[in-house]
C-alpha cells in the first residue's frame, strides 16, 4: 500500500470513531489527570521545542505577519483598481455633517452608475479578445501540427533524419495593448480621476484623514 | 513523589493556558510553570497587569485596513496568536459569541471592529458596564434593529433578546416586560462616531418592568436586568459551558452564580472562580471541551510556532463553521459536538494536511517535525511518538494507537520496517538523533514525522482541549 493511501486509511480509521469518541469524552472522561502514565514522565519538563518569534534565537528573526491576498493578477485588473473610498468608507468620518452627507450621495449615486455604463462596455471587449485569443491558439496549433506532419512525411519520404530546429512559438497579443480595451480603460480611469477631484471638493483633507485614521484603526475613547 | 507533584501541577497549568487561551508556545508557558497554578490564575485573570506592548508593536508593523471586512478577521486572529494576555482575548471571543453580532447584516466591519475593541474592554469588569456598552454600541443597535426604535413606533428585538439571550434567559420575563423595555430603549440610535440619544425618539412615559414602576430608559433596564438572580445563573452556566463542562453540576453553577453577587457582577471574579473550582482540576473537565475552530486553528500555529497568519485562515475557520464577526445568528455559535459534525469535520482534516504539507511550507518555515525531533535529540521511534503526544495530545491516546504510530513511524513507504535509520537508531543508543544527519533517508523520514504529526491531529483527543 502506498504511503497516501496508508495515510488515507488511518485518518478515515480515526475520523469515523473520532466523533462519537470526542462526544463521549465531553461527558465523562477517564481518570487522566492522576494516571500518569511512564509516558508524560518522560518528556514533562519541557515537551517543546527551543525558540520562537518571542525568544532571541535564530527562529525569532522570522517577524510574525499577516498575508494579505493579493490583487488581481490580471494587467487590466491592476490598473482599474480604484483608490478612491467607497461611500460605505465615507459614511463612517464622523464630522461630515448633513449636506456633505448628500452631497456625498449624490456624488457616488452618478459616480457609480457611470463606472457601470463603462464597464458594461468593457466586458463584452474583454470576452471578445479573449474569444479571439483562444481562436487565434487553436489556428496555430492546427497549423503546426499540419506543418509538422507534413515535414515529417517529406523528411519519411527522402529518408532524411528531422532537423532540430527551434518550433515557433505562439506569442499572444496582450489585452492591454488592445486599442479598444485601452480606450475604455482610459476612460474609466479617467472617470476614476474626476470623481477624486469632486469628492476632494466635497470632504476635506482634514476629514480624509480623519477616515484615514479610522481606516488603520483608530476607536473612538469609550471603546478604548 | 515531589515530581508526581510537579508533572501534575504543571499538567495542570497546560490545562488552564489551553482553556484560558488558544494554546501556547514554550516562551509562553515557560514562566507560568515557574510561577505556579495559583499565580498562573491571578496573572491570565488580570491582563492589564501584563505588559502587551510587544503586540501592539507587532500590529502596528502590519497594514490592516478597519474597514475591510477580511483585515478585521486577520486583526484578531493576529491577536489571539501573539497576545500576551491570552484570556483577554478568549474572554473577548466568549462574549462576541454571547452578544452575537453579524457583519452580514450590520455591513459595517468598522463597527464590528470598535465593538470587539469595546467588549475587550468590559471583558473583565462589571457585568453591568458591558451590558450598557453593549447597548449603546453602533453595530448592536444596527444588529437588533434599535435604530428604528422610536416612540410611537417601538422595535421590540433588541429588548426581547436582552433578556432572552444576553442576561437572564428564556423564561424569567413576560410578553409585556418584552414591550415596556422596548419602550425603554426608544430613541436609542446610532451615529458614525457612536451611540445618540434621539431625545425626540424616546418614550418618556411611565413604564412596568419586572414587576417596577417608572419612567425609565436604557440606562435602568440595564440596571434592573444585571441585578436579577436570574442573569447571575445565566451567565455562571454560560461561563461554565465555555470555560469548563458542558454539563456542569447545579451546585457549581449556583456556586459560580454566588460569585456574580457577592462580587458586585465582576465577571473576571466569576471566571478566577471557575479556574479555581475543584471541578475545573477534575479529572472529569481534562479533555472534555471540543476544541471550537478557533482553538483548533490558533493552537495548532502556535504549537509550531508559524508566525504568519495567512490568507487563506479566516476562509478555512469559516468553512470549519466559526466564522469570525459573522456567527450564524442571535445566539451566537452552538458549539459542542456541532464543531465536529461530519461536514465540517473533514474541514479540520484538510488543515491540519494543509499543516503538514511540504506545499504550504508552514512547518518548513519555522518548526518542522524533524526539526523538533532533531533540537530534542530523539533517538527512538518510541521517543520520537511519545514526544509529540506529549506535545499534541498531552499523553491523552490510548497504548494501541500509540503502538500503531511507533510501527507507522518505524516503517518505510511500503511498511516494511526501515533498517537503515530507525530501526538502528532504536537498537543502537549511539546511533545519530533523527533527522541530524543529511542521509537520504532523511527524506523519509521527514514524510514520515509530517505523517506522524498529521495522524495525531486527527485523532479524537487532538479535537479536544
Amino acid at each position: 500500500m502506498s504511503k497516501s493511501a496508508r495515510l488515507l486509511f488511518l485518518i478515515v480509521c480515526f475520523s469515523t470513531y473520532c466523533q462519537a469518541e470526542a462526544f463521549a469524552k465531553s461527558r465523562s472522561v477517564e481518570d487522566s489527570i492522576n494516571q500518569e502514565s511512564s509516558l508524560k514522565a518522560r518528556h514533562s519538563a519541557s515537551p517543546f521545542a527551543v525558540g520562537n518569534f518571542f525568544s532571541a534565537s535564530a527562529a525569532a528573526a522570522v517577524k510574525p505577519s499577516v498575508e494579505k491576498r493579493p490583487g488581481p493578477k490580471d494587467v487590466i485588473g491592476q490598473q482599474l483598481v480604484d483608490a478612491n473610498p467607497t461611500l460605505e468608507q465615507v459614511r463612517l468620518i464622523p464630522s461630515l455633517d448633513g449636506p456633505q452627507r448628500k452631497q456625498v450621495n449624490e456624488l457616488f449615486n452618478v459616480y457609480r452608475s457611470d463606472l457601470k455604463l463603462l464597464n458594461e462596455q468593457l466586458r463584452p471587449l474583454r470576452e471578445e479578445f479573449k474569444a479571439r485569443l483562444k481562436s487565434e491558439k487553436e489556428k496555430f496549433d492546427k497549423d503546426k501540427q499540419d506543418r509538422d506532419k507534413l515535414a515529417k512525411e517529406t523528411l519519411a519520404k527522402e529518408k532524411q533524419e528531422p532537423i532540430k530546429a527551434e518550433s515557433a512559438r505562439f506569442v499572444p497579443a496582450k489585452e492591454e495593448e488592445d486599442a479598444a480595451i485601452i480606450a475604455v480603460v482610459g476612460k474609466i480611469k479617467e472617470r476614476q480621476n474626476q470623481f477624486t477631484e469632486a469628492l476632494n471638493k466635497v470632504v476635506s483633507p482634514a476629514q480624509m484623514l480623519e477616515l484615514e485614521q479610522l481606516r488603520r484603526g483608530k476607536v473612538p475613547a469609550y471603546a478604548q | 513523589m515531589p515530581n508526581r507533584n510537579k508533572n501534575k501541577n504543571d499538567q495542570q497549568i497546560r490545562h488552564l493556558l489551553s482553556r484560558a487561551g488558544f494554546g501556547f508556545t514554550p516562551e509562553e508557558l515557560a514562566p507560568y510553570l515557574e510561577m505556579g497554578y495559583s499565580s498562573a490564575l491571578d496573572r491570565l485573570t488580570s491582563p492589564s497587569s501584563t505588559d502587551n506592548s510587544a503586540l501592539d508593536k507587532m500590529l502596528a508593523e502590519q497594514s490592516f485596513d478597519f474597514t475591510n471586512p477580511d483585515d478585521i478577521k486577520r486583526w484578531w486572529l493576529f491577536r489571539m496568536m501573539f497576545t500576551r494576555r491570552p484570556l483577554e482575548e478568549k474572554m473577548t471571543l466568549f462574549w462576541h459569541g454571547h452578544f452575537a453580532t453579524s457583519d452580514n447584516k450590520v455591513r459595517n466591519p468598522y463597527a464590528m471592529y470598535v465593538q470587539n475593541c469595546t467588549i475587550r474592554k468590559h471583558a473583565f469588569g462589571k457585568f453591568d458596564d458591558l451590558l450598557l456598552a453593549m447597548s449603546k454600541d453602533p453595530a448592536m443597535i444596527e444588529w437588533l434593529d434599535n435604530q428604528q426604535n422610536r416612540k410611537n413606533k417601538p422595535n421590540e428585538n433588541y429588548a426581547r433578546e436582552v433578556m432572552e439571550l444576553f442576561t437572564m434567559g428564556i423564561g424569567n420575563y413576560t410578553e409585556q416586560d418584552v414591550k415596556e423595555g422596548a419602550r425603554a430603549f426608544t430613541g436609542w440610535q446610532a451615529k458614525p462616531d457612536g451611540f445618540f440619544f434621539n431625545s425626540g425618539q424616546h418614550d418618556n412615559g411611565s413604564k412596568t418592568f419586572l414587576g417596577r414602576t417608572g419612567n425609565f430608559n436604557g440606562e435602568d433596564i440595564v440596571n434592573i436586568l444585571a441585578n436579577q438572580k436570574a442573569t447571575g445563573h445565566y451567565l455562571a452556566g454560560k461561563l461554565i459551558r465555555f470555560f469548563a463542562l458542558y454539563n456542569p453540576s447545579n451546585s457549581f453553577v449556583d456556586e459560580i452564580a454566588g460569585v456574580y453577587k457577592k462580587s458586585d457582577h465582576n465577571i473576571g471574579a466569576m471566571v478566577s472562580a471557575i479556574f479555581s473550582s475543584h471541578n475545573f482540576s477534575s479529572n472529569l473537565c481534562f479533555h472534555s471541551l471540543i476544541k471550537s475552530p478557533c482553538e483548533y486553528v490558533v493552537g495548532m500555529l502556535k504549537t509550531f510556532q508559524v508566525s504568519q497568519v495567512d490568507a487563506e485562515v479566516p476562509r478555512l475557520m469559516a468553512a470549519m463553521g466559526q466564522n469570525l464577526f459573522n456567527p450564524p445568528s442571535v445566539k451566537g455559535w452552538d458549539g459542542g459536538e456541532n464543531w465536529i459534525a461530519s461536514d465540517v469535520m473533514m474541514e479540520r482534516f484538510n488543515f491540519a494536511t494543509r499543516m503538514i504539507s511540504q506545499k504550504f511550507d508552514y512547518l518548513e518555515k519555522y518548526s518542522s517535525p524533524a526539526k523538533i525531533a532533531a533540537e530534542q535529540g530523539l533517538s527512538t521511534a518510541a521517543e520520537t511518538v511519545d514526544y509529540f503526544l506529549g506535545l499534541l495530545v498531552e499523553n491523552d491516546a490510548p497504548p494501541a494507537v500509540r503502538e500503531r504510530l511507533i510501527k507507522y513511524v518505524s516503517s518505510d513507504m511500503t511498511g516494511k520496517p526501515m533498517t537503515n535509520l530507525m530501526t538502528n537508531s532504536m537498537t543502537n543508543p549511539a546511533a545519530k538523533p533523527l533527522a541530524s544527519g543529511k542521509l537520504p533517508e532523511d527524506k523519509v523520514l521527514d514524510a514520515r514525522l509530517r505523517g506522524l504529526v498529521h495522524l495525531i491531529m486527527t485523532l479524537p483527543t487532538y479535537q479536544l482541549t
